[in-house]
């Protein structure tokens, strides 16, 4: 069928061919350097299979590969449970003080893992303050926050907000008549929630499990710093390891491992989007007067409901932030230590005498402030494109958008790092910021993609063809119609944006160079010097830039969409 | 000269055969009422028309020109049909008032601010909107809305004026009114109008040509009259009004087609001209309005019990049952229960021989 | 890290009172031929110098400030690199003809030491080159720079005896103990860190028995491995881990006299003593700077500057802790690591592998 250019062909085939290069060009490359027996650019490399057979009869691999699922399912069976019953509490019943925890809930989300795993040795490590607390009064401590079954709640409890996220959305949406007919015909609120809204959520849960299957899978800073020292591996130290186990750095060896993450993840994905076509045909939700009504707790559902997540907050929340807090004011800690007698603002100086740790905090700023801006602007134009477009062009938007999620930071920062070496007309960026935001970009793709895309389908499509049919175009109608009244979701995802960008680290590893540090990455590297008073100071100017962040989030984010 | 002309529209939606053909025109100073079930394909026609769908086949023009030809390969993006479009939600812009709402489709082809500001004062004072013109579309009420939604399509006086469910979001007593001045407004500018609805009323007080949709094809169209008398099949006459069915076996009577129950014999006509074999299984449909009761047997008559009298305000409706019979008649007063006959008059009996 | 912080300034004052009154005019430094004022005069006119480095800029502040008050108007970049990404900046930058380093220093000597063989480093006879050993020297290219014992170290809060101070008795008490000393060491970890590997192969090169000894009783107490010492150090002064094995003696003994419950032993059998290899890149961007700063770095005052931030030197004509004052504490039994092939043999795959399944069995409880 021949078309007119007025459906906007040109704009959406363009934006997706340069999504295409942006994304492709790394998992290219990457899957290029697997089949080759050295690096891509040494001309003693030849095609070969090598590096598969070395990963393959390797049974570190094995053992990293069982481990890593054992983990992701582990850390799924721990956060959906809870974060959709933290979802139902929050926007479902009168909880007491929902409104104020609807922001809170969202912290974990925001801190980057090393961080929260740091917060954790120092809060409830061996000779955590917490846990040496506890152990002055009742004698003896019962947890250990080392090896894979704490790493797996750890990383369960913190995923949490990953699935409140996204379940306390649909519940929203949810038309409260729905339960409301329930509750008439005699169920109880908890037969409720199983028969009625679980169902209905069901695409939103779907949703996250998969999101959070991926996240874990991709989970490099909390396996380090909680399951490594026990000798835990997972696949993504995995191939940290492979960077230094051969002497010379394998990139072979570790693009194997990206490739056997993207053909892990795929289908995955695959079986996701199924999964959510299916699904979508029973979530049959009503779009006008969708009145929610609260579902009264009554005096001990409060409480009841308090001490959960009450003990959530405290886990996920109060350990690792507490700890990170203390260690950046104190210069030793542990057993026999009074924290008092070390009470220092040293760890901060090194933040005003280091030209590289003073930079890294400007540039962060910057790239989360600005950089965030740059990209709302590319998601969203890549998410116009893809808005109500049919075809295959849209399904490989949707793959292609998902392939750097499958991929860990490192790998891509590493990917960006040659591209920007190799590509001529692209070297003069390499040494400036704007190398770092690429690659940031195309790693929170699918994240902020998703964030602009949920924004764009609260337009009601008659919107947009009340203004085609009143003779606009399709740019006309998105720059006078769609945009407009997207504008307040369009604040809300900057300051997302921000925060994601805030706490990204693993990206800028390989590509941070002289004057284009940013924290996250500082502190993997001082994590290799071993500057852990340099690192808690960071970390707590990172936390408190993050929670600032929040805050603006939710005065921006606060808008309401009519229609 | 017909302003839109719709032929032979065929459409699928993955497997599903939407549209099978539909044809119809319309012209300016007249409404064309696009009258359906849910699922029978009307919203979907309006949306070719609108350009909003793709169909795989046939035909549209709008005001002479091709906007959508299969075998050509055209098909105008809707902001190139000239046409005005008003919702069943009325999709008002929520980040503009309802001066800017209005001014949108002025603003697009590049009118002047005068003349616009001009225009759009006119239209809303037309509409007694002239007081609201900067408020919001969250601060005014339903019907105000609708009339704002009007405006917005008529303003830029489009050649065709498409209307999907105008009146589904208004309540009853509005809805009424509406209906009356919107075929009044549309008369008086001279617009060739198109409108979706399900509600058979609307479609009858507002039309001067009412197409009736069935499982994507145009099962009867005429003028509100034509459709509502002389329903050329069994789904048409059972669609409109408010009707009796009766079953039984086809037969004759002194010529005429009649239908055969146990006990009685009624007289009529077989509109879609399906006269099968006697013995056939076969109803007959009449409407409520055009049954009588009687105290005595007579031509067309079956003996009734009169179950009970129910009030409803302007009328009386009487319940009546005979073995396998139940049937339904109106009057002015009240009766008591007891034998009856009721009478089907033989030029308002349409009977319809089953499938076979 | 204060007091470090002090002594480093006051050295670069006191380094910028003497050095810049005689050098005003780019005059050569001492004992320097005379040609040399046109290398100086050269780099002056480059006035960059970029070096990659895992050595973190915080450590490095008291170099840069000496060799800037020595030469003004040379602007250091210090870009902090992992060892690991040490060597795959160089040899990728190479690759793409996009060299941005002028000195690479890094503790990973075996990839130095590959990197200078793979034809990465530009050959340069330091004028200080005399004053350094033969270990510390390698094809005039790359040189020893610093003395870093690896060391024992423990809490003595929560380790209230004194630790054995050999291997073989520390491994015997791990041995007969490991029920009480379940999770409570901690030692460098080879398979991540660098540093680790190279000195682990040296110590297991140089008594084989007593190195593997001590590994299999650190496994046998169910030992955890950091990447870093700065970790340990965490580890050992929370008391999570109390004793520490591997450790960087360099920066322990400064932890040790900042917090009163560290101790730091020095292994009596031997110390073997790590250290970082600078090398000049080829076709770097300020070849002339570059062989400035190297010189600086070899040099007395370079050399000094080094220890006062907590790096002991490999010269011994210097004021401050060098080869000699860690030899002594070391009780005369510091083993350096030599920069010669013995370190490529560390890189060989079979032998790596090997040396890595040892130390996977060894680590089995």
């Amino acid at each position: 069928m021949a078309k007119t250019h007025a459906d906007a062909a040109g704009f959406r085939w363009t934006a997706l061919a340069a999504l295409g290069i942006l994304v492709l060009s790394p998992v290219l490359l990457i899957l290029y350097q697997s089949f080759l027996t050295g690096p891509f650019f040494s001309p003693l490399s030849r095609l070969g299979l090598d590096a598969y057979l070395y990963i393959f009869r390797d049974p570190d691999f094995y053992r990293a590969l069982g481990t890593t699922t054992l983990f992701a399912l582990g850390t799924v069976a721990v956060c959906v449970p809870l974060g959709a019953v933290l979802a139902f509490l929050i926007t479902r019943t009168d909880l007491s003080g929902r409104h104020w925890l609807e922001g809170i809930v969202l912290v974990p989300m925001f801190l980057s893992a090393i961080v929260l795993g740091f917060g954790y040795t120092v809060a409830l490590g061996p000779s955590g303050i917490v846990t040496l607390a506890f152990k002055g009064v009742f004698g003896d401590a019962p947890w250990d926050i080392y090896g894979l079954p704490s790493l797996i709640l750890i990383s369960g409890i913190t995923h949490v907000p990953h699935v409140y996220l996204y379940a306390s959305a649909a519940m929203r949406n949810l038309p409260g008549d729905l339960e409301e007919a329930a509750r008439s015909s005699g169920a109880g609120i908890w037969t409720v929630a199983r028969h009625v809204t679980l169902p209905l959520i069901l695409p939103a849960l779907i949703f996250s499990i998969g999101l959070n299957v991926m996240l874990a899978f991709e989970a490099f800073g909390l396996p380090l710093v909680l399951g490594d020292p026990d000798g835990v591996l997972v696949l993504t130290t995995y191939i940290y390891k492979l960077t230094t186990i051969l002497g010379v750095p394998s990139y072979q060896l570790m693009a194997v491992v990206a490739v056997v993450l993207l053909a892990i993840i795929f289908p995955l994905v695959f079986i996701q989007r199924r999964l959510l076509n299916r699904a979508r045909r029973f979530a049959a939700i009503g779009g006008k007067g969708a009145r929610v009504t609260s579902i009264r707790l009554g005096r001990t559902g409060q409480i009841v409901a308090w001490l959960g997540v009450g003990t959530w907050l405290t886990l996920a929340i109060v350990m690792p932030i507490g700890g990170i807090a203390i260690r950046a004011f104190v210069d030793a800690w542990g057993v026999g230590v009074n924290l008092f007698d070390h009470l220092t603002l040293g760890n901060f100086q090194a933040l005003f005498q280091i030209d590289t740790l003073q930079r890294g905090i400007i540039n962060t700023v910057l790239l989360a402030v600005v950089g965030g801006a740059f990209a709302v602007l590319a998601y969203l134009m890549i998410a116009l494109a893809g808005h109500r477009w049919s075809g295959w062009g849209n399904t490989s938007l949707d793959y292609m958008v998902l392939m750097p999620r499958a991929l860990p930071g490192l790998i891509i920062g590493l990917a960006f790092f040659w591209i920007f070496l190799f590509v001529p007309f692209l070297q003069p960026l390499r040494l400036t910021i704007f190398s770092l935001l690429v690659a940031y970009i195309i790693v929170g793709l699918s994240y902020g993609l998703r964030l602009i895309q949920s924004t764009l389908l609260q337009v009601a499509p008659e919107l947009e063809e009340g203004a085609r049919s009143a003779g606009a175009t399709i740019g006309q109608t998105w720059r006078k119609i769609v945009i407009p009244i997207i504008r307040p979701g369009l604040l809300g995802a900057w300051t997302m944006i921000m925060i994601i960008f805030l706490r990204e680290y693993a990206t800028g590893v390989y590509l941070m160079t002289q004057g284009t540090e940013v924290i996250g990455s500082l502190i993997v590297s001082l994590m290799a010097s071993g500057s852990l008073d340099t690192i808690a100071a960071l970390a707590l100017i990172s936390v408190v830039m993050t929670t600032g962040g929040l805050l603006l989030a939710n005065r921006l984010g606060g808008g309401k969409i009519h229609g | 000269m017909a302003d839109l002309i719709v032929e032979n529209i065929h459409m699928h939606l993955g497997a599903v055969h939407v549209l099978q053909g539909t044809s119809f025109t319309a012209k300016r100073g007249e409404v064309v009422a696009l009258l359906g079930a849910s699922g029978s394909g009307k919203t979907t026609l309006l949306r070719t028309v609108a350009g909003l769908e793709t169909p795989s086949d046939g035909h549209i023009s709008i005001g002479g020109t091709p906007v959508y030809d299969a075998a050509k390969g055209t098909m105008l993006p809707p902001e190139k049909r000239n046409i005005g479009l008003v919702f069943q939600s009325y999709a008002l812009w929520p980040h503009r008032t309802v001066a800017e709402n209005v001014a949108f489709g002025l603003m697009i082809r590049g009118v002047d601010k005068f003349t616009i500001a001009k225009r759009v004062q006119e239209m809303l004072d037309k509409m007694g909107l002239g007081h609201l013109a900067d408020r919001y579309p969250f601060q005014l009420s339903g019907g105000q809305q609708q009339r704002v939604a009007i405006c917005r399509a008529l303003v830029y006086q489009p050649k065709v004026i498409l209307m999907d469910e105008p009146l589904s979001n208004l309540d009853a007593k509005l809805r009424e009114e509406a209906r009356y001045w919107i075929r009044k407004l549309i008369l008086e500018l001279e617009l060739c109008a198109v409108m979706v609805t399900h509600d058979q009323d609307e479609a009858l007080a507002m039309a001067d040509n009412v197409l009736l949709l069935k499982g994507g094809t145009i099962v009867q169209s005429g003028t509100p009259h034509d459709i509502y008398s002389n329903p050329r099949s069994r789904y048409t006459a059972e669609f409109l009004g408010n009707n009796n069915v009766l079953d039984g076996k086809i037969g004759e009577q002194g010529g005429q087609p009649a239908l055969v129950g146990a006990g009685w014999t009624i007289t009529g006509s077989t509109p879609d001209g399906n006269v099968s074999a006697s013995g056939n299984a076969a109803s007959a449909i009449v409407r409520v309005e055009r049954t009588a009761l009687h105290d005595a047997p007579g031509p067309n008559r079956i003996p009734v019990k009169l179950d009970a009298s129910i009030y409803l305000g302007n009328h009386w409706e009487y319940r009546l049952s005979a073995p396998g019979v139940a049937l339904k008649a109106q009057g002015a007063v009240r009766r008591e229960p007891g034998q009856v006959w009721c009478e089907l008059p033989a030029n308002n009996v349409w009977i319809f021989a089953e499938a076979p | 890290m204060y007091i470090r912080k002090i002594l480093t300034s006051a050295t670069a004052v006191c380094a910028l009172a003497i050095t810049t009154a005689p050098m005003m005019a780019q005059q050569v430094p001492e004992g320097y031929p005379a040609d040399y004022a046109q290398i100086v005069e050269a780099a002056i006119a480059e006035g960059q110098l970029n070096v990659y480095s895992p050595v973190d800029a915080e450590q490095a502040q008291g170099m840069i400030e000496g060799f800037q008050a020595a030469y003004p108007g040379i602007a250091v970049s210090w870009i902090d690199v992992s060892s690991g990404a040490v060597y795959n900046r160089v040899v990728s930058e190479a690759a793409a003809n996009q060299v941005g380093s002028d000195i690479v220093w890094s503790n990973g000597l075996d990839l130095q030491l590959q990197l200078v063989e793979e034809g990465y480093a530009e050959p340069y006879a330091s004028l200080e080159a005399a004053a350094f050993p033969d270990w510390a020297k390698y094809k005039d290219s790359a040189y020893l720079t610093t003395v870093e014992p690896a060391v024992f170290m423990y809490n003595n809060v929560v380790f209230t005896e004194a630790l054995p101070a050999n291997r073989k008795d520390l491994a015997a008490m791990l041995t007969e103990r490991a029920a009480e000393f379940d999770g409570k060491v901690t030692m460098f970890d080879p398979e991540k860190s660098a540093q680790a590997f190279v000195t682990f192969f040296a110590d297991a090169g140089n008594d084989t028995d007593a190195f593997w000894a001590l590994s299999d009783a650190f496994g046998a107490a169910g030992g955890k491995v950091y990447s870093s010492s700065g970790q340990m150090r965490e580890k050992v002064i929370s008391g999570e881990h109390p004793i520490a094995i591997g450790v960087n003696g360099a920066y322990a003994l400064g932890w040790a006299k900042k917090s009163p419950n560290l101790t730091v032993v020095f292994p009596e059998d031997y110390t073997i003593a790590s250290s970082r290899a600078a090398f000049i890149s080829r076709n770097a961007p300020n070849p002339n700077a570059a062989k400035l700063f190297l010189d600086f770095m070899l040099s007395k005052q370079g050399q000094e500057v080094a220890a006062s931030a907590g790096l002991p030197a490999v010269r011994t004509d210097i004021e401050g802790d060098n080869f000699d004052t860690v030899n002594e504490m070391a009780g005369g039994k510091l083993v350096p690591i030599k920069l010669d092939e013995k370190l490529l043999g560390g890189l060989d795959a079979t032998t790596r592998s090997d040396f890595f399944q040892k130390w996977q069995n060894a680590l089995q409880p």
